[in-house]
């Protein structure tokens, strides 16, 4: 059976049925990673004894009779920067090369507590920071639809993992469109929940204001499935939510008939490229041949997003990476004398991209500049988050792009970070807003790569937005196609 | 030329809360453990590893924030302040910079020269934050590594900063042995300064008049200072030696660096530590990682009944109900609620 | 904006973020991070006076625990990642002639 093309639901539906014994499943995604990962360099660790071991342990329990969790024997990815006991977790940065956790982060737990079978940790950008997974230490994950090509970033390793059939499903992190850029990279379906839906306990901090974890998967089914088993509360995580859970998969198959979408043209016009407004529009056609109402919006503040967003996230980062300093966990660069020991265990083992926005940071919120940098750029989120508040009062969700553009090539964005930095520009102001957030495919370009659509909605109305990408994904096949 | 001179004196003490699991995680605080055992991912600083505020901490701040006639912030919210230190395992530590969970307060004293009158030392602001670890160094000379044990990393502190109207070493004794007795009245200290639960700095410079032009001196912090009479010796010496500094090279608190000395208890003297060219630069922000915490009315009312009534009244009522003499009445406050509940 | 630029000290700013420059990195981080700043910059642009700042989470639910002591983690597991430990304790450089000491 070529599992590589199938979608979780239905491997769960195998695997539920005794028609596909976990070990089989797993023992086929680790051949295939096998055969493949030279290629796309998706995984930075592969987990292969740990998930035979939980493989084994589900088929004897099936065997036994007794009940197992809703994923049982399904393998799935986990982004590198996400912390998983036992199984080394690098963040994707040299300073955590030889790191290993012994504990493991919510989301992976409650995925253990399902039953899931860990795979293998996904490369990254280094801490997250970053849009291409081109890292200079682990090098370059290549897009299967094109190897020349960027899978995205920062999840670009988990992207390509479930685009080239190296596992079902995967978990990423999203801190400015980390998650969403490399969905529509690599024609999946790809969610950033609302601030405070999945727990961050155990995501290797980057920006902690801004980022949460979320799925990449085939379809808008297989998201609901995982987001019903990692969101919710949970008591380690201050910021995380106290409201129920949805029943994501029970909505999916509501109508859409009524619904109002906000589309602000803007986006439409400005700086995406032509074949990417072409997909768009024909995707509005389907949305409104389902019976929703297409309505024009403005967001007055989203062109400010971007700056802000590049405060924000680096002041943050600087402190959140302050704890790498050679004393408890990380690699540690020689010396007699302390400071300087700081100094060069974290000149030699973080990355340029990561020092650079370090810096940033550390200036943006030095003395005589916090107001200047760090304040302003939190006004102007609570102005990105009025524009988004005053829409959603009046639309049930809004529809742009993704990204500016399909996979850029590999090298592109080289020495030139400001370029990178404007790339999101569709997609950060969600996590200013903390709103959620999700992209899935709706189209290909001219090289035959897919594109992006974003749907963006009310805060904790993840269902709305899986609803309507469900809904889409009945009517088309973007989301069935599969690179090679 | 005839001149006056007064000692201008503010403290910053930083009370240990007496709860049984750290500020932020559930690892104890018990003092005298081995090393590193009263860890984990949170007080660790490991990747990934998220705080959670210990509740209780906050209430026994509200009771000190209560017995100094403090405002208490109904919205507290935490901040980062950066700094390296490898007994800081993040980095930074979280504490509260603008919005600390008490405020403006005071303590009344009576008069060291009068018993009759009061003085009022005003709080300025009392706040939470996270102890740091402990550094052990070599002390051979040897140039051998520095130890670090986490345990106390992340015990919960009061900072309690009064704004400089303290005048001398006796009055600054006084103010303390007066909050250590409150403290230990609320239960929310065991005030042990031997194992660190109080601990005492002082900031100290003088005042003087010379003719018609009032100068200050640069202002010193004393730290490293063990008990309350280490206190009071530590600012008589100070007050004398920066009098002698004056005289020899009339440096104004505009011309000369805030210094920090600490304070040898057995020459009897305070030594240079550092000056500070440039003050440190924290780089305070809110900690993203928590929420602005709320107090109710009701919250702030249960815990209004709980504390009873402050040492200065109890001396009171022990002279106007049951007649005391003042003295005897000083003497029974002073060995804590339990003997005078008993009376 | 360009009062923010002008005062960018590569040098100053790695010092604060322990990062080791040599002098020609500084000078390269020196000019990339004028540009980053000039980007940023854009923030300038907007009135904000009344505006009140947005840090991220909205949420007014209570996210306290109760005073109750949890397991530790085993030290063994603690000091497993550490690049040096005597088995008990962290151990780094000496600490004398430390720059900056802690401060509290």
């Amino acid at each position: 059976m070529d599992l590589s093309s199938f979608s979780a639901y239905q491997l769960i539906d195998l695997l539920d049925r005794h028609e596909l014994s976990a070990v089989d499943c797993v023992t086929y995604f680790l051949q295939r990673t096998e055969d493949r990962n030279a290629q796309w360099n998706a995984f930075m660790t592969v987990a292969q004894d740990s998930a035979m071991e939980q493989a084994r342990t589900i088929d004897q329990r099936r065997k036994r009779g007794e009940s197992v969790g809703r994923l049982a024997g399904l393998p799935v990815a986990i982004k590198d920067g996400i912390c998983t006991a036992g199984i080394r977790t690098t963040a994707g940065s040299p300073m955590l090369e030889e790191f290993v956790p012994f504990y493991n982060a919510t989301a992976v737990q409650r995925l253990l507590e399902a039953d899931a079978i860990l795979i293998g940790k996904t490369m990254m950008d280094e801490f997250g920071m970053g849009s291409s997974t081109e890292n200079p230490h682990f090098g370059a994950t290549r897009n299967p639809w094109d190897p020349e090509r960027v899978a995205g970033g920062s999840s670009g390793g988990s992207a390509a993992a479930v685009a080239g059939g190296l596992a079902p499903l995967a978990l990423g992190s999203d801190t400015g469109g980390s998650i969403r850029q490399p969905a529509a990279f690599c024609g999946l379906t790809g969610l950033k929940p609302t601030y405070g839906r999945v727990s961050r306990y155990g995501l290797i901090a980057y920006a902690s204001s801004l980022e949460q974890i979320g799925p990449l998967s085939r379809s808008a089914q297989d998201a609901a499935m995982l987001m019903e088993i990692c969101a919710g509360h949970d008591p380690n995580d201050s910021t995380s939510a106290h409201r129920d859970v949805d029943d994501y998969t029970d909505q999916l198959d509501s109508g859409i008939e009524g619904l109002r979408i906000g589309i602000c043209r803007d986006y439409l016009t400005t700086g995406l490229a032509a074949e990417n407004a072409e997909a768009l529009e024909e995707a509005l056609n389907v949305l409104q041949s389902l019976g929703a109402q297409l309505v024009d919006i403005e967001l007055p503040h989203a062109s400010h997003a971007v700056a802000a967003y590049y405060v924000i996230a680096p002041c943050e980062a600087s402190a959140n990476l302050a704890r790498f300093d050679g004393v408890r966990y990380t690699h540690r660069a020689e010396s007699s004398r302390l400071d300087e020991m700081y100094s060069r265990t974290r000149s030699q083992f973080f990355g340029e991209e990561v020092k650079r926005r370090i810096l940033l940071g550390t200036f943006a919120l030095s003395s005589g500049y916090y107001d200047q940098y760090y304040r302003k750029a939190s006004q102007i989120r609570r102005l990105v988050k009025r524009d988004f508040d005053s829409v959603l009062a009046d639309v049930d969700l809004l529809v742009g792009p993704t990204t500016p553009g399909s996979a850029s090539l590999l090298g592109q964005w080289k020495d030139d970070p400001v370029s990178m930095y404007l790339a999101d520009i569709y997609t950060v102001s969600a996590n200013l807003a903390g709103i959620p957030a999700l992209s899935i495919p709706c189209g290909s370009d001219a090289n035959g790569l897919p594109i992006g659509m974003q749907l963006q909605g009310r805060p904790f109305a993840e269902s709305t937005l899986l609803q309507v990408a469900h809904q889409f994904q009945q009517q088309t096949d973007f989301h069935t196609r599969r690179p090679e | 030329m005839s001149s006056e001179r007064a000692t201008i004196i503010g403290l910053e003490v930083h009370v240990q809360l007496d709860t049984h699991s750290k500020l932020f995680c559930g690892c104890s605080t018990r003092f005298g453990a081995p090393p590193n055992v009263h860890t984990c991912p949170v007080c660790l600083g490991a990747p990934g590893a998220l705080p959670v505020l210990n509740r209780r901490a906050l209430d026994l701040a509200i009771r000190v924030g209560l017995a100094l006639n403090c405002r208490i912030e109904r919205n507290t919210k935490w901040d980062r302040k950066n700094y390296f230190y490898p007994d800081l395992p993040k980095g930074y530590q979280i504490s509260q910079f603008d919005r600390p969970i008490c405020a403006e307060g005071y303590l009344d004293l009576m008069d060291a020269e009068n018993d009759r009158d009061q003085r009022r030392i005003e709080i300025e602001r009392a706040h939470l934050e996270e102890d740091a670890g402990k550094s052990s160094h070599d002390e051979t000379g040897a140039g051998g590594d520095s130890k670090i044990d986490l345990n106390r990393a992340g015990t919960p502190l009061l900072e309690i900063v009064t704004r400089p109207d303290l005048r001398s070493g006796t009055e600054a004794k006084t103010f303390l042995t007066e909050l250590k007795l409150i403290l230990s009245n609320l239960g929310v200290s065991d005030c042990n300064m031997q194992e660190g639960s109080l601990r005492v700095d002082a900031n100290v410079n003088l005042h003087l008049l010379e003719g018609e032009h009032p100068i200050a001196t640069p202002i010193v912090e004393i730290k490293n200072l063990n008990s309350f009479r280490a206190v009071q010796r530590a600012i008589d010496f100070e007050a004398e030696r920066q009098w002698k500094q004056w005289q020899a090279d009339g440096k104004t608190i505009d011309q000369g660096a805030k210094q920090t000395r600490g304070w040898d208890d057995e020459s009897g003297q305070t030594l240079l530590q550092r000056t500070k060219e440039d003050s440190a630069d924290y780089r305070y922000f809110p900690d993203p990682d928590l929420i602005v915490v709320h107090t109710t009315e009701e919250q702030l009312e249960n815990i209004r009944e709980e504390i009873g009534s402050p040492p200065s009244q109890q001396r009171k009522d022990l002279i106007s109900i049951y007649g005391l003499s003042s003295y005897d009445a000083g003497v029974l406050v002073q060995q804590g609620a339990p003997f005078v509940d008993f009376f | 904006m360009g009062r923010s630029q002008a005062r960018f000290s590569a040098e100053h700013t790695a010092r604060l973020a322990r990062i080791e420059l040599s002098s020609e990195q500084a000078d390269k981080v020196q000019g990339e991070l004028e540009k980053l700043l000039a980007f940023v910059g854009r923030i300038d642009e907007l009135e904000l006076d009344d505006i009140d700042p947005f840090y991220g989470s909205g949420s007014t639910e209570d996210s306290t625990r109760p005073d109750v002591l949890q397991a530790s983690s085993p030290r063994s597991e603690i000091l497993r990642n550490a690049p040096q430990t005597d088995g008990e304790y962290f151990l780094v450089p000496p600490v004398f002639g430390q720059q900056e000491s802690r401060e509290d």
